[in-house]
């Protein structure tokens, strides 16, 4: 957990984003987010959510008629919102890094690792062409690639998917930000693969003091590397706290429901039938008004369709987006399935 | 009862310009009527070329593929015979169906291609396979892009059963889906099994998947089976080493344990694969008489496993040695 954050403000802290696309129903909402250093935040959802788009709106990277219409984000307490792109540019990599799902999609394929990692050293530190090599090299070592040397001159179809997201992660930190955004970092990759990443991201989160904003649709990977564990469902967060106390203790119908769907034990050998949530996450346009969760959820009331549930935070900062929010204590999460 | 499909000795090899590229290397295996026999193994490790071969769309380069008894031959009347009995399940469904065909041409197709009934009788199939996968009329009228991901596998699962197969392919069938999502299908799937006695061979790299629904549990690596058994045996007395590693990987167990990583590396190139036993570079157990000779699948406990030392592990209570690691 962040002990460690006393009077400073928060590395990233993002505050009732709004995100639309032209005249359509804007896709997230009422988005607020805070990582601080040392904090490996994790951003979890299902699929349209708007969790890769709050990541992109971050790094200034909302591609087509996208756009931020209202809310404030801060990186290390200066807004980034309003200013030019250079200085943003400037801001990616420096202050904050990414690493995006397909590692292969985000490597140059025509030039080398070493090139590549270099290129990015030098683009945001005037140092000279061999001092970007060695760092590239230091770099290398540093997200544990075998015979960096080597590897320096290798392109990224010699490689394989683990190493190219190491590489991707090693241009991620080339500059020490202070955070760092990975979204679904693991998802592409084999489980054994994936244990890999995940330590080394976490150990780097460890060494370098690192806000790590972790995006991913697997709650496992969350309790494995997070401090805290933020849920969004259509566009806005429903739950958010420490994540023992959300995962052992969820308190909205959507993150149980998340929690149940997931296989465990065997069916052959007597597990349940899986508690599904029933139907699926609406489009932006045809999310429905009052609670956004209302018409897939088992303990809707009448109040739900007619008034949006605030965030409410209640103890150690466990805060529930619900009207009448799940005490695992008395409901059965079996409820869930009918 | 027989075997809904038996492989015996299959191999599968690619020629390919570094060599001989073994991606299916010796596999047997059966699977009983109204059986799920799971498929895990890390990409590359030929899963997929082994479902392929089950399906026809692959031709093995030996061994043989039977299917109700009958071994699969070529030519069109095996073909179609074999479209009758064996239908396969894809990982994302926008890609397997024709985004210009209306839901019930899709699910209807195969019938076309099997010139089975007339037009009329295919509409009354297509509504009565697409209540059975939860679609209703109104599904079957729409475009593909009209509807969810979760609709989509739906249909794709339809049109797998519409010729009343007996063995479906799943390969990475819900791996592309939700949670929520991938849990209706999952529920789906036992249904359907359950009402019509089916059969799958259920391929995923999601081991908390795969453990869920299947009866049985093959590991693959490298073109080999090395681990085969009960699902609930394989899961709770894992033997060979890569195996637990793959368990101990996933983050739910890792969370337990408290400890990531279990394997170093990656699964070397099926092109030029170690000598003995193929898993031997990556194993925390291997020994000078790994490297010499191959081991082969053998009864061990409750299950069998391809490992020269499964006992020894077994004894050492599935206890792995500990392993240093920056």
């Amino acid at each position: 957990m962040s002990l460690n954050t006393g009077s400073e403000p928060p590395i990233l802290q993002i505050d009732k984003l709004r995100i639309g696309q032209g005249t359509k129903a804007p896709i997230v909402e009422q988005m607020s987010l805070e990582v601080r250093r040392g904090e490996t935040v994790g951003l979890v959802g299902e699929s349209g959510c708007g969790k890769s788009l709050t990541a992109l709106s971050v790094m200034g990277l909302l591609a087509g008629n996208l756009k931020v219409v209202g809310g404030t984000i801060r990186l290390g307490g200066e807004e980034i919102q309003g200013l030019s792109q250079r200085k943003l540019r400037r801001l990616r990599g420096e202050k904050m890094g990414m690493i995006f799902q397909e590692p292969l999609t985000a490597l140059n394929p025509v030039m080398t690792i070493g090139a590549q990692i270099a290129e990015m050293v030098r683009a945001h530190r005037d140092v000279s062409r061999k001092a970007a090599h060695e760092r590239a090299l230091e770099l290398l070592r540093l997200v544990k690639i075998p015979d960096p040397e080597e590897r320096l001159g290798e392109y990224p179809h010699q490689m394989s998917g683990g190493m190219r997201q190491r590489v991707v992660i090693a241009m991620a930190i080339a500059c020490n930000p202070a955070l760092l955004i990975a979204d679904e970092p693991t998802t592409a990759l084999d489980v054994t693969v994936q244990a890999q990443i995940l330590e080394l991201l976490a150990s780097l989160q460890r060494e370098e003091n690192l806000g790590l904003l972790m995006i991913t649709h697997d709650l496992d990977v969350v309790r494995l590397v997070a401090d805290r564990i933020v849920v969004m469902y259509a566009g806005s967060v429903v739950e958010e706290g420490a994540v023992e106390a959300v995962l052992d203790n969820p308190r909205h119908p959507y993150t149980l429901g998340l929690i149940s769907a997931r296989p465990t034990g065997s069916f052959a050998a007597g597990a349940p039938r899986l508690a599904d949530i029933r139907g699926s996450v609406p489009a932006p346009e045809d999310r429905p008004a009052g609670c956004v969760f209302r018409d897939r959820c088992p303990y809707a009331q009448e109040v739900c369709a007619t008034t949006r549930p605030m965030l409410e935070t209640g103890q150690g900062g466990h805060a529930v987006r619900c009207h009448f929010p799940v005490d695992r204590q008395t409901d059965a999460p079996k409820e869930l399935a009918q | 009862m027989s075997a809904v499909l038996k492989l015996t000795d299959l191999q599968v090899h690619h020629d390919t310009a570094r060599g001989a590229l073994r991606a299916v290397d010796g596999i047997s295996l059966e699977i009983a009527r109204g059986e799920t026999l799971g498929l895990v193994g890390e990409s590359g490790c030929g899963k997929s070329t082994l479902a392929r071969c089950v399906t026809g769309i692959d031709k093995p380069n030996g061994g043989s593929v039977e299917i109700e008894g009958v071994t699969a031959g070529r030519g069109k009347a095996a073909r179609l015979q074999r479209a009758r009995n064996v239908q396969m399940i894809f990982q994302d469904p926008s890609g397997a169906l024709n985004p210009r065909l209306q839901v019930e041409r899709i699910i209807t197709e195969p019938l076309s291609v099997a010139g089975e009934e007339s037009r009329s009788a295919h509409r009354t199939r297509a509504i009565e396979t697409a209540r059975k996968v939860g679609l209703s009329d109104y599904h079957l009228e729409r475009m593909p892009h009209e509807l969810s991901g979760g609709q989509r596998q739906r249909v794709s699962i339809a049109r797998a059963l519409v010729l009343n197969p007996n063995l479906l392919v799943c390969d990475e069938a819900v791996s592309a889906l939700d949670v929520s999502v991938q849990a209706q299908v999952l529920n789906l799937l036992l249904d359907i099994q359950k009402e019509l006695g089916l059969s799958y061979l259920f391929i995923s790299h999601d081991l908390a998947v795969v453990r869920y629904i299947s009866h049985r549990i093959a590991v693959m690596y490298l073109g080999r089976i090395v681990e085969i058994g009960a699902a609930e045996d394989v899961w709770a007395s894992r033997l060979h080493p890569y195996t637990q590693a793959l368990i101990h990987s996933i983050p739910e167990e890792a969370a337990k344990t408290g400890r990531t990583v279990t394997l170093e590396g990656d699964v070397p190139s099926p092109v030029n694969p170690p000598s003995g036993c193929a898993f031997r570079t990556r194993c925390p157990f291997a020994r000078a008489a790994c490297a010499e000779a191959r081991p082969e699948l053998r009864a061990v406990g409750s299950h069998e496993v391809a490992c020269h030392f499964a006992e020894e592990i077994a004894a050492g209570s599935g206890a792995e040695p500990e392993r240093a690691h920056g």
